[in-house]
C-alpha cells in the first residue's frame, strides 16, 4: 500500500526515457506570451492565420471538426477539386504526438505544397480528378501549446484534469522549473539505492548500471520539481491529461498513464474517428508518428494471423505495405531512426486493425547520423531486435560469441553529438541545487532540454515538406483505379440477352485491403445494370455487390439475363463504383 | 422529525381525499404497494416514452424532498434521457452517500426492464415514511434511476410494427449490408396490423407443418413425411431490389456492445458500434457515472430468460476470488426471491461478449453489477415446460384465451405471390403479460434493494485514548464496514481505481506525530503511514470488516475523528462535532 519513498517516475537515459517524459510531463500554463521553444515554429494563433491564408484558394475547403477543452479548434482541410467527397481519398494527420510540432509543420507544408502545385501546374491538376486529400495537421492543439509556454516540457497530453495518483487530489503536484531557466529539464540525485550512473565515456549522459559488470548504481533521477503535497513523491500528478495517440480502441493502454479514462474519450480523438468513420471515401490514412511502419515495417505473424482479434499485419497484406515501404525508401532511409515505441491505443493501428484502411505511420524528422556510423553500430543480426538492450546483448552473444556492443547512452551521445555539429545549446549542464524536499542528498539539476532532440531547426522544413510531397504523389498513383474492362452481349434468342460485364482494377493496391473486408467498415464494391423501359430483368438483380478486386489488373465479372421488348433501342447502362475506390460507367449496346 | 412532519402530512392529504369522497375511514393497506400512493400509478401495464416520462415528472413533484429529475440530454431520435435521483436530501446530499444505479430496456424490445426501474423509483418514494426498512435505504442511500435507456426505439417497438425482438439496435441508420444504401430493406406489415410475423407458403415439397394440436405452431414434417409449407422468414418484401429480403433493416448495432472495457469492433464483437460510447445515449448515462464515483452497486433490467447473470462478460477478464464471493453472496439471496430464476456469469453460463455495460461498471469501475434477463417461461405453469413451443402454445390458448397470436391468413406478397402470414405479436413471448408484470416487478426491486443494502457503509465503532509517556498520547479508533460489500472491491485495488479511504483526527492543540494502521486489534501486521500521518489513507474496508487505526498526538483533546470513503459513506465523532 505504501509506496518506497521518492521511488515513482523516474527518469533514465534508455530509449524510453523521451517517452516517459512525454507520457508524464507537463508544462505549468502561465499566459501565453509569444515564446517558443525552437524559432521558426508555429502556435495556435499562427497556425489558424496559415491555415486561412490557404483556405483562400478554390482546391482548399476548411472545416472545424471540434472545440477542444482549452478551447482550440481541431481543423480539417478538404484538398481537391470537383466533388471532393465522393473521391477516394488519403487522410494526413501530423502531430498525434505534440512533443514533435515538426510533424504539425510538415502536414500543413504538405497541403499548402499540394495547392501551390495545382494551383501552377496544370498537368499535376489530374491528380485531384481522381484523389482528394483530407489534411489535419494539429489534431491534438492543446497539447501542442507546451512547446509555445514557459518553462517549457515537453507533454503528449491535453488538459483534461486527472488524477494519476488516485489519491482524490487532482493535477495537484507536476513539476517546476526550480533553477529557473525556462527548462523542465532533470534532476539527478546522489543516493546509493539508485541503478544510475554517469557514463564513463561522457558524464553528462546517465545510463543504468550493470550489476554484472561491477558496476554499482549512485543515483536516482527524476524530473526537475517538488513535492508539492507533501506525499513523499515528487511530480507524481502533473496537471492534464489524456495522449491523442494512446486513446484509440485498437490494443488500448487501459488504466495506463495518459490513456484517459476510456477509448475515445476526448474531443480530439471523436472529433478524428468521427470524420474519418463519416468520409467512407478514406482509402489511406497517413499518421506522422514515432511509430514508424514503413521504415521498421509492421510484420505479419502466422500465429496472431489465426487468432479472432487481429494484432498482426494480415499476410496478405503485407506485399503492399511492401510497395508503400518501397516508396518511402525513395526519399527517407532509416539511418538513426530512433526505435519505434511500442505504440498502445495509437491512430495508426485503429486506421488498419479497426477501421479497415490502408495505413502508413512515419516520424516527419530525427537526428541523423552518418550511414557508415549506422553500419558500424549495428550489426546484421541484432538490427531488428526491437526491445531493450538487455535482449540485444543476449541474443547477439548467443549467436557469435562475441562480447556485445555496449549501446547504454548511445542515443544520447549521438544527440549531443548533433548539438554540437548543428550549435544548437540543447542541453543543461549538471548544477548542483539545493533541494528542498531532498535536503540531506546532493542534488544537481540539469540534462536534455525538452522537445529539441524531436524537433530540427525551422530551416529543415521546406527540405522534409518537399521529401514527404513526393511520397504522398507516389501513394496516390497507387490506389485503386477501376474500369469496365469488356462487355460481352450474347443473343438467346426471343429477345433475351446474356449481358456480362467484366470489371478491372488497374490501380497498384486491390480495392480493399484483407483486413479492410475482415474489418467491414467500407462499402463494397457495387455494380448496377441502368434498364430503360422496355427492357426487363429476366432473373437475377440489377444491382450486386461485386469483388474486391486485386491490384494490378484483378478482374471479376457480372452477367444478367434481360429481355428486350421489340421496337425498343436497346441500349443500357452498366457503372461499377465505390466512395473507396471512385467509379466507373459504360453504354452498352444490343446487336 | 423530519419523519413525524412527513407521516403528518401523509395523513393530512389522506383526510382531505377521503372527506372529499365522503368515506371517513383511510383505506385497507395490503403488503407490498401502498393503496393510497400520492403518484398514483398502475403496475400491470406498460408506459410508453411519453407516459413513462409523465410518471417520472410527478414522482418527482409528488416527493420534492425525496427525488430529482433530470435530462441527461438528447437521444438520438431527441428524446430526454431522463434521470431520477431518489434520497431523503435532508439527511444529506446524493453525492455523499452510497449510491445504487438501476437502469432499464437498453435493449429497447426488452420493455418491462422500464417498468420494473419504474416500479423501484416509486415504490422508494411511496414507501418513504411508511416503513422502516425503505425509509432507513431512502435516508442512507441514493438511488440513481434510467428506467428507458434507448427511449427512441422504445416508441418504436410500442408504436411501429415489429416483433418481439425489435428493435433491440437504437434509431441510427447503419448501412448493414455496406452497400451505400442506409435502412433501405427492413421487414414490412405486410397486411397492416402492427405486427412482424411470420411468412409462409404452402408448396407440396416443403419441409414444414401444422401441430396437429395448436394450429399456430409450425413444426418440422418427420424425415419420413411429406411436409406442407415453407417458412419465408419475417413479414418483409425485398424494397431495393437486390434480391435479399429484409437484409438491411432499422439499426443495426447493439447498445449493450459500446461499453469501454474489453471493447471490440464489429468484426469481433456484432453489434459494436463505432467505438466505445459511439451512442450519444450511453455517452451521456457513462458521463453520469463517472461523475458520481459513489455509486457502489449497480443493476440492469434486460429479457428474457430468467438469469440473474454478472460479468465478466468475456473470458479476458477474470473476477479474483473475493470479488466472486461477495457477488455469490448477493445472488444466492437472489435466486431465492426470484424463483426459477438462474445465477450465471456471463461468459462461462450464457455467451461471450465484448464492450457489455456490467464489463465497464465493475471491469473498470469497481461497480459490483448485475443484469437481470427478466421473465422466464417457468412462470407459465409455475414449473419447467417440458416441451417449450407446446408450453407456450397452451399458455395462450388457456390463459391468454388465444389472444397471444395472429391466426395464419393470406395476404398478397409482391415478390412472393399469394402467402399466409400469421404468428406471435409482439406483446408475447418476451413480455410478461399485465397480470404477471407487477409480481416480476416487485420481485426484481427486492432484490436490487438488498443489493443496494449491501453497499458499504462506514463507521466508527470505538475511539481508545491511552495516554503515554510525558505529553504522549496514543489515539485508537476501530473503524468497520457494517455492510457486505467492501469500500473497493479487489479489482479496484489491483486496477488502482477509487481513491482510498481517509481517516483523519483532529481536535484543539492536537499534533500528530505519527500514524499506524492494522488490519487486526493487537496491531501485530501494523504499519506506518510515513507522511501526512493526520490523515490516514485506508486501501480499503472489507465487508463486515475493521481497520484499526492508531495516532500517536501531543494534546489531551477532545479528538473529532472521521472517516470518508468515496463508496462507503462518512462517519464521525463525536457524531455532532
Amino acid at each position: 500500500m505504501t509506496r518506497p519513498y521518492l521511488e515513482d517516475r523516474a527518469l533514465r537515459s534508455t530509449g524510453r526515457a523521451c517517452l516517459v517524459l512525454a507520457l508524464f510531463v507537463l508544462v505549468v500554463s502561465s499566459a501565453g506570451a509569444a515564446e517558443s521553444a525552437l524559432d521558426g515554429y508555429s502556435d495556435h494563433a499562427a497556425f489558424l492565420a496559415q491555415v486561412r491564408e490557404l483556405a483562400k484558394s478554390k482546391y482548399v475547403a476548411r472545416a472545424s471538426l471540434g472545440e477542444t477543452l482549452g478551447g482550440r479548434e481541431i481543423v480539417m482541410l478538404s484538398i481537391g477539386a470537383g466533388k471532393r467527397d465522393e473521391k477516394p481519398a488519403v487522410l494526413i494527420v501530423g502531430g498525434v504526438e505534440p512533443v514533435r510540432p515538426v510533424d504539425s509543420e510538415v502536414a500543413l507544408r504538405l497541403a499548402e505544397r499540394l495547392v501551390k502545385k495545382a494551383e501552377t501546374d496544370a498537368s499535376f491538376r489530374a491528380v485531384f480528378d481522381r484523389v482528394t486529400f483530407y489534411v489535419i495537421p494539429r489534431p491534438a492543439p492543446d497539447g501542442a501549446e507546451a512547446f509555445f509556454k514557459k518553462p517549457f516540457r515537453e507533454r503528449s497530453l491535453n488538459e483534461r484534469p486527472i488524477d494519476d495518483d488516485n489519491d482524490a487530489r487532482i493535477d495537484e503536484d507536476g513539476p517546476e522549473d526550480l533553477n529557473g531557466d525556462g527548462w523542465i529539464t532533470a534532476m539527478r540525485v546522489e543516493d546509493a539505492a539508485g541503478d544510475s550512473i554517469p557514463h564513463p565515456g561522457d558524464d553528462r549522459v546517465m545510463i543504468q548500471a550493470d550489476p554484472k559488470k561491477g558496476e554499482r548504481g549512485r543515483y536516482k533521477l527524476y524530473i526537475e520539481g517538488c513535492d508539492n503535497d507533501g506525499d513523499g513523491k515528487l511530480n507524481e500528478d502533473p496537471p492534464g491529461g489524456v495522449a491523442f495517440n494512446r486513446n484509440f480502441p485498437h490494443n488500448y493502454p487501459y488504466f495506463e498513464s495518459g490513456a484517459g479514462p476510456h477509448q475515445v474519450s476526448e474531443v480530439e480523438t471523436r472529433a478524428v474517428a468521427d470524420f474519418a468513420f463519416d468520409h467512407p471515401n478514406i482509402a489511406v490514412v497517413w499518421t506522422l508518428a514515432a511509430a514508424d511502419n514503413l521504415l521498421e515495417k509492421w510484420k505479419p505473424d502466422e500465429a496472431a494471423e489465426k487468432k479472432r482479434i487481429k494484432t498482426a499485419l494480415l499476410a496478405s497484406d503485407a506485399p503492399y505495405f511492401d510497395k508503400f515501404a518501397e516508396a518511402y525508401g525513395k526519399i527517407r532511409d532509416k539511418h538513426g531512426l530512433p526505435r519505434p515505441p511500442k505504440s498502445a491505443g495509437a491512430l495508426a493501428d485503429w486506421a488498419y486493425f479497426q477501421y479497415g484502411r490502408w495505413s502508413l505511420a512515419t516520424r516527419a524528422w530525427w537526428i541523423p547520423t552518418k550511414a557508415e556510423e549506422q553500419s558500424k553500430k549495428e550489426s546484421p543480426d541484432s538490427k531488428d531486435q526491437g526491445k531493450d538492450q538487455g535482449q540485444d546483448a543476449k541474443q547477439s552473444g548467443e549467436k557469435d560469441k562475441e562480447p556485445p556492443k555496449d549501446e547504454r547512452g548511445a542515443e544520447d551521445r549521438s544527440g549531443l553529438a548533433w548539438f554540437r555539429a548543428r550549435g544548437v545549446e540543447g542541453f543543461v549542464d549538471w548544477q548542483p541545487f539545493d533541494h528542498p524536499d531532498l535536503k540531506d542528498k546532493k542534488v544537481e539539476i540539469g540534462g536534455f532540454k525538452p522537445f529539441l532532440r524531436q524537433n530540427p531547426p525551422a530551416e529543415e522544413f521546406d527540405s522534409l515538406a518537399e521529401k514527404h510531397f513526393q511520397f504522398l504523389v507516389e501513394v496516390a498513383a497507387m490506389l485503386p483505379k477501376v474500369s469496365i474492362a469488356e462487355v460481352r452481349t450474347e443473343p438467346l434468342g426471343a429477345g433475351v440477352w446474356r449481358v456480362t460485364a467484366v470489371v478491372e482494377n488497374e490501380g497498384v493496391l486491390p480495392t480493399e485491403s484483407a483486413m479492410g473486408r475482415l474489418a467491414r467498415q467500407a462499402q463494397n464494391l457495387q455494380i448496377e445494370l441502368q434498364l430503360p423501359n422496355g427492357i426487363a430483368l429476366v432473373t437475377g438483380h440489377a444491382r450486386r455487390t461485386i469483388g474486391p478486386l486485386a491490384g494490378g489488373g484483378g478482374q471479376a465479372e457480372q452477367a444478367w439475363l434481360v429481355h428486350v421488348e421489340g421496337g425498343t433501342t436497346p441500349q443500357l447502362d452498366v457503372r461499377v463504383w465505390s466512395p473507396m475506390v471512385g467509379s466507373a460507367a459504360k453504354r452498352i449496346i444490343l446487336r | 422529525m423530519n419523519r413525524l412532519r412527513l407521516i403528518g402530512s401523509v395523513f393530512f392529504l389522506t383526510l382531505v381525499a377521503a372527506t372529499a369522497s365522503g368515506a371517513t375511514q383511510k383505506p385497507y393497506q395490503p403488503m407490498g404497494a401502498p393503496a393510497d400512493p400520492k403518484a398514483p400509478a398502475q403496475w400491470n401495464r406498460y408506459h410508453d416514452y411519453t407516459e413513462a416520462a409523465a410518471l417520472l415528472k410527478q414522482m418527482a413533484a409528488a416527493h420534492p424532498n425525496l427525488a430529482r429529475l433530470q435530462s441527461l440530454g438528447k437521444s438520438y431520435g431527441g428524446r430526454e434521457m431522463w434521470l431520477l435521483a431518489v434520497t431523503n436530501s435532508k439527511t444529506g446530499p446524493d453525492r455523499g452517500k452510497p449510491a445504487f444505479w438501476i437502469d432499464g430496456a437498453i435493449h429497447a424490445n426488452e420493455i418491462q426492464g422500464t417498468e420494473v426501474a419504474l416500479y423501484t423509483a416509486w415504490y422508494l418514494l411511496e414507501m418513504h415514511g411508511r416503513h422502516d426498512a425503505v425509509t432507513r435505504l431512502v435516508d442512507e442511500r441514493a438511488f440513481y434511476f434510467v428506467p428507458m435507456m434507448s427511449p427512441d426505439s422504445r416508441d418504436d417497438h410500442m408504436h411501429e410494427p415489429n416483433t418481439s425482438s425489435s428493435p433491440r439496435a437504437g434509431q441510427r441508420p447503419v448501412d448493414d449490408d455496406r452497400d451505400g444504401l442506409v435502412d433501405e430493406d427492413g421487414p414490412d406489415d405486410l397486411d397492416g396490423d402492427g405486427q412482424i410475423t411470420q411468412m409462409r407458403r404452402r408448396n407440396p415439397n416443403g419441409r414444414w407443418k401444422v401441430h396437429p394440436k395448436y394450429p399456430q405452431l409450425m413444426i418440422q414434417a418427420e424425415p419420413d413425411e411429406r411436409g406442407e409449407y415453407d417458412l419465408l422468414g419475417l413479414e418483409g418484401y425485398d424494397n431495393d431490389g437486390d434480391g435479399l429480403v429484409n437484409e438491411d433493416g432499422v439499426g443495426f448495432y447493439d447498445p449493450n456492445r459500446d461499453w469501454p472495457r474489453l471493447w471490440q469492433p464489429g468484426y469481433v464483437q456484432s453489434g459494436a458500434y463505432r467505438y466505445p460510447f459511439s451512442l450519444a445515449e450511453n455517452r451521456l448515462v457513462g458521463q453520469f457515472v463517472l461523475d458520481h464515483p459513489n455509486i457502489a452497486g449497480a443493476q440492469s433490467y434486460h429479457n428474457s430468460g430468467g438469469l440473474i447473470l454478472r460479468g465478466p462478460g468475456n473470458n479476458d477478464d477474470a473476477y479474483s476470488a473475493p470479488d466472486t464471493a461477495v457477488y455469490d453472496a448477493i445472488a444466492a439471496k437472489g435466486v431465492r426471491m426470484l424463483p426459477a430464476y438462474d445465477y450465471k456469469t456471463c461468459a462461462t453460463g450464457l455467451y461471450e461478449v465484448y464492450g457489455g455495460e456490467f464489463d465497464w461498471l465493475f471491469g473498470m469501475l469497481g461497480i459490483f453489477s448485475f443484469t437481470n434477463e427478466l421473465f422466464t417461461t417457468e412462470n407459465y405453469f409455475r414449473r419447467e415446460l417440458e416441451n417449450r413451443n407446446e408450453g407456450v402454445e397452451e399458455f395462450d390458448k388457456y390463459l391468454l384465451l388465444g389472444q397471444g397470436t395472429v391466426a395464419w391468413h393470406e395476404v398478397d406478397h409482391p415478390q412472393y405471390g399469394k402467402i399466409e402470414v400469421g404468428g406471435k405479436k409482439k406483446q408475447w413471448g418476451r413480455q410478461p403479460p399485465s397480470f404477471l408484470l407487477e409480481e416480476e416487478c416487485h420481485r426484481n426491486m427486492a432484490f436490487t434493494l438488498y443489493h443496494a443494502d449491501q453497499m458499504p457503509q462506514v463507521a466508527i465503532q470505538s475511539v481508545e485514548v491511552v495516554p503515554k509517556a510525558g505529553r504522549l498520547v496514543e489515539v485508537t479508533a476501530a473503524i468497520i464496514n457494517q455492510k457486505l460489500i467492501p469500500t473497493h472491491a479487489d479489482i479496484d485495488l489491483r486496477r488502482g481505481i477509487t481513491p482510498p479511504d481517509v481517516a483523519t483526527i483532529g481536535g484543539a492543540g492536537v499534533k500528530v506525530i505519527a500514524a499506524l494502521q492494522s488490519g487486526e486489534p493487537l496491531f501485530r501486521d501494523a504499519e506506518e503511514q510515513k507522511h501526512q500521518p493526520e490523515e490516514v489513507r485506508i486501501a480499503n474496508i472489507p465487508g463486515m470488516g475493521a481497520v484499526y487505526v492508531r495516532w500517536l498526538v501531543e494534546g489531551q483533546g477532545p479528538y473529532t475523528i472521521n472517516i470518508r470513503s468515496i463508496k462507503g459513506g462518512n462517519a464521525q465523532v463525536p457524531s455532532g462535532s
